[in-house]
């Protein structure tokens, strides 16, 4: 397995070591958990591959273990990882692969009866039955459960959350996903390289961009190609207008869960705005179809860089007024302080991501140690605030409207001439290679995670969502609150259903 | 002559003013977030529509579900024909049981039925809502008898009619006036106790009751609220507008006009009162009533002492 961006090793060890060697690397300073998949080899054998980032230097490694044919089994990592325990359950769904001692091992995934209890759709073999989705119960005097969703009342994705209430306090919720389960890290691997872009960007599609520009890293390493330096420019204004879009989008959310109509009319506005100037600079308000390997599909004259830079000056005029009449509005400061807390103990542990985690003082943004776009070289300065509630969340996503709008604004002052994108790509991506693209989505840190085979066919793609870990986080947050908060500390973290259930 | 005016108005009254209202606070509040709203009149549309449509209700339910929001309706437009809208308007009989715990109470009746429905359903947002709304009403009960109590210690009479037709110490009928908002906020769900536009399940209180309503008996639920609203915004209306002392001189038709007037631009006020407020958090809303409560016994307290 072959990677020339001089960013990841990769080292192999037996099943039986995975754990104590992950653990050890993981004590180290700097290095955190990244994801947790598996394939099939073309012998027709299970290979485990775990991914630890080193977000001090800018660093992957990528752990490889080959289990045994007849026995596809190893050491759960998640009693000492926590932040493995999602991964670990997905590669039962889809492998057939048991992590022994994992504490929580059911259906995670394809939790749905609609599919049949031996489907492991990733593996060429049936492997055995799943374990069925399980409620944790709680009991005790006066304990209530509320089941949500998983069709709810507004126009939102479909989950299933069930609450055990003592009264109006939320004592635990179960998250039930899965709902939007439609096989695209399989598809993936069906079609040509050339055609995955449309497939990969789609996957949340509120993260086109993201998505599309973490493909496009991972296929760029497979290749062994590098996109021309206007692209790299044009590609991160991309990035940055679709975090500006969301996150001005949730600011509205916010106040609008809370009542507060008219921060959620002002905020809608301006992300209208936004999606404006997505439209006037890759031509669709939801950015698809823009960023590409080898750069991007259609260039940007000087005037409308111009007129970008007029809006950004604009931008952060209303944003410099309509901010603070939400986060310096005394009345929203009382439902969002101290509600939804995630510890700072917590989000390390289970690998919280993006906003949710720099609200609880992780300090972790892709942008300032995995090259993506003009990045790490005009990455801010990661937002960071310690306790975690709705409102630092809110104020991590206060700070990033701004500091986006200062990127974008410097971006497009120092933008090269020349070409957008790289001509006569090659028909084949390289054999027996993988590639990894880490981007910061508006959600955090994402990972498509590709590996070919022999005939240089992608042989295995996998996509680690932000959502699909913050998703825990939520789960821990809520745990204390009023049940009507639940909408407000849900928004907070606005997670995407389908990157999740994939 | 003289006894059938006033039925018709009152009558004309309870069957277009509630869902203008309604109409009226939809547009102003849309108007508050920059939109251009729905037509003032669409609640007559969605009524008809709801009417027109068939019902999709519950196997686990029982009669209590599809008679409540009749009995509901009924009580409503009881209260509604027994409010004196105008002073000293209402036909004979109806002035005469006038009472302040009978108007109370029969509305509590309807609120005590739409309870039971939501229960009866069985969802866990029925139950949800029902208890919160219990919870409210717990709340809201001593601010509205306390204070219409002490305004009908002021005029010696337990009849709002007869209390209204004679001067009302403008102290105790601003306190009440002021409870009576606070109370009519929470009563009937609007920012900053619940938020009657929300989709968030898990955050209502009466919308959360009323989930599993559909066709005919949705129709009549709205058409009660839109009365219980102009029921609630007429009272208050009714407590300042006999603060000033002109009033009593003024023609029964103009007073008539008044009222109606007052009741709309109190549901402008309130529309636009909540394009700007946040709701509070559930655990804050005893505080907010509890200040109603304040207000109400002071007016009590004045009342009594000046006995």
């Amino acid at each position: 397995m072959e990677n020339n961006s001089g960013i990841f090793t990769r080292i192999q060890e037996t099943p039986e070591n995975l754990k104590t060697v992950a653990k050890k690397k993981l004590n180290q300073p700097g290095w955190r958990f990244g994801h947790i998949t598996a394939r099939v080899t073309e012998a027709g054998s299970f290979v485990v591959e775990t991914l630890l980032l080193n977000t001090r230097e800018g660093k992957g490694l990528v752990i490889e273990s080959l289990l045994p044919e007849n026995n596809p089994e190893y050491p759960s990592l998640t009693p000492d990882i926590p932040a493995a325990h999602r991964a670990e359950r997905a590669l039962g769904d889809f492998f057939g692969i048991t992590a022994k001692d994992h504490p929580h091992w059911h259906t995670l995934i394809l939790s749905s009866d609609a599919w049949e209890p031996d489907l492991t759709p990733l593996s060429p073999t049936c492997r055995g039955k799943r374990e069925p989705f399980l409620f944790t119960n709680v009991t005790g005097e006066g304990v209530h459960e509320i089941p949500v969703g998983p069709i709810h009342a507004g126009i939102i994705e479909p989950g299933h959350f069930r609450f055990s209430c003592a009264g109006e306090i939320i004592t635990h919720m179960d998250i039930r996903l899965g709902y939007q389960h439609r096989g695209v890290e399989k598809r993936l691997t069906e079609i040509n390289w050339q055609n995955t872009r449309f497939t990969a960007e789609s996957n949340s599609s509120d993260t086109a961009a993201g998505n599309a520009l973490a493909h496009s890293i991972a296929i760029e390493q497979i290749a062994d190609i590098n996109p021309p330096e206007r692209a790299q420019y044009l590609r991160t204004i991309s990035l940055e207008l679709e975090r500006l879009a969301n996150h001005i989008g949730d600011m509205g959310a916010l106040s609008g869960d809370i009542g507060f109509s008219a921060g959620a009319a002002l905020f809608s506005q301006n992300r209208g705005y936004v999606l404006g100037m997505a439209q006037l600079l890759t031509g669709k308000r939801t950015q698809r179809y823009y960023i590409k390997p080898g750069g991007v599909s259609r260039d940007a004259d000087s005037s409308t860089l111009k007129k970008l830079a007029e809006n950004c000056i604009i931008l952060k005029k209303t944003m410099k007024e309509h901010i603070p009449l939400v986060l310096e509005n005394s009345a929203v400061i009382e439902r969002m302080e101290n509600t939804g807390i995630l510890s700072q103990r917590m989000a390390k542990d289970f690998g919280i991501v993006g906003p949710a985690g720099r609200a609880s003082g992780s300090g972790y943004d892709a942008r300032t140690v995995f090259p993506h776009g003009v990045f790490p070289e005009y990455a801010p300065a990661p937002a960071f605030y310690k306790t975690g509630d709705v409102l630092s969340r809110a104020k991590v996503k206060a700070d990033e409207i701004f500091s986006s709008i200062e990127i974008i604004e410097k971006i497009i002052a120092n933008i090269p001439a020349g070409e957008y994108e790289l001509k006569n790509l090659p028909s084949n991506l390289r054999p027996e290679s993988y590639g990894i693209g880490i981007t910061e989505a508006w959600r955090g840190e994402l990972i498509h995670w590709i590996t070919t085979d022999s005939k240089g066919k992608i042989s295995r793609y996998s996509i680690k969502d932000p959502s699909f870990n913050n998703w825990t986080g939520l789960g821990i947050a809520v745990r204390g609150n009023l049940v009507a908060d639940f909408p407000l500390c849900n928004k907070s973290f606005n997670l995407s259903y389908s990157g999740s259930d994939l | 002559m003289k006894n059938i005016f006033p039925l018709i108005f009152t009558v004309v009254n309870l069957l277009i003013i509630p869902l203008l209202l309604t109409g009226v606070i939809r547009k102003v509040k849309a108007l508050m977030q920059n939109r251009i709203g729905a037509p003032v009149l669409q609640p007559f549309y969605d009524v008809a529509k709801f009417l027109s449509k068939s019902e999709t209700i519950s196997k686990n339910t029982s009669w209590v579900f599809t008679a409540a929001p009749i009995i509901g309706l009924s009580v409503a437009f009881l209260a509604g024909a027994l409010f004196p809208w105008s002073g000293s308007f209402l036909p004979g009989k109806f002035a005469a049981a006038s009472n302040i715990f009978l108007l109370i109470y029969l509305l509590a009746l309807g609120k005590f039925f739409s309870m039971l429905a939501a229960m009866d359903t069985g969802s866990a947002f029925g139950g949800l809502g029902a208890s919160r709304e219990a919870t409210i009403s717990m709340m809201v009960e001593p601010i509205v008898i306390t204070g219409l109590g002490a305004l009908c210690l002021n005029a010696g009479t337990p009849n709002l009619q007869s209390a209204f037709a004679g001067n009302i110490n403008p102290i105790i009928a601003g306190l009440t006036g002021t409870a009576l908002i606070i109370a009519s906020l929470a009563e009937l769900s609007r920012i900053p106790v619940d938020d009657p536009t929300t989709h968030l399940e898990l955050t209502m209180v009466h919308e959360a009751m009323i989930l599993e309503n559909s066709g005919r008996n949705l129709a009549l639920i709205e058409y009660t609220t839109a009365i219980r609203s102009c029921i609630f915004y007429g009272l208050t209306t009714q407590v300042f507008f006999h603060m000033l002392p002109f009033t009593h001189s003024m023609n029964p038709i103009l007073q008539y006009a008044a009222g109606i007037a007052g009741v709309l631009l109190f549901g402008c006020a309130v529309a636009f009162a909540e394009g700007i407020l946040v709701k509070l958090k559930w655990r804050n809303v005893p505080n907010f009533l509890t200040f109603g409560t304040v207000l109400s016994l002071l007016a009590a307290l004045i009342a009594v002492t000046q006995r």
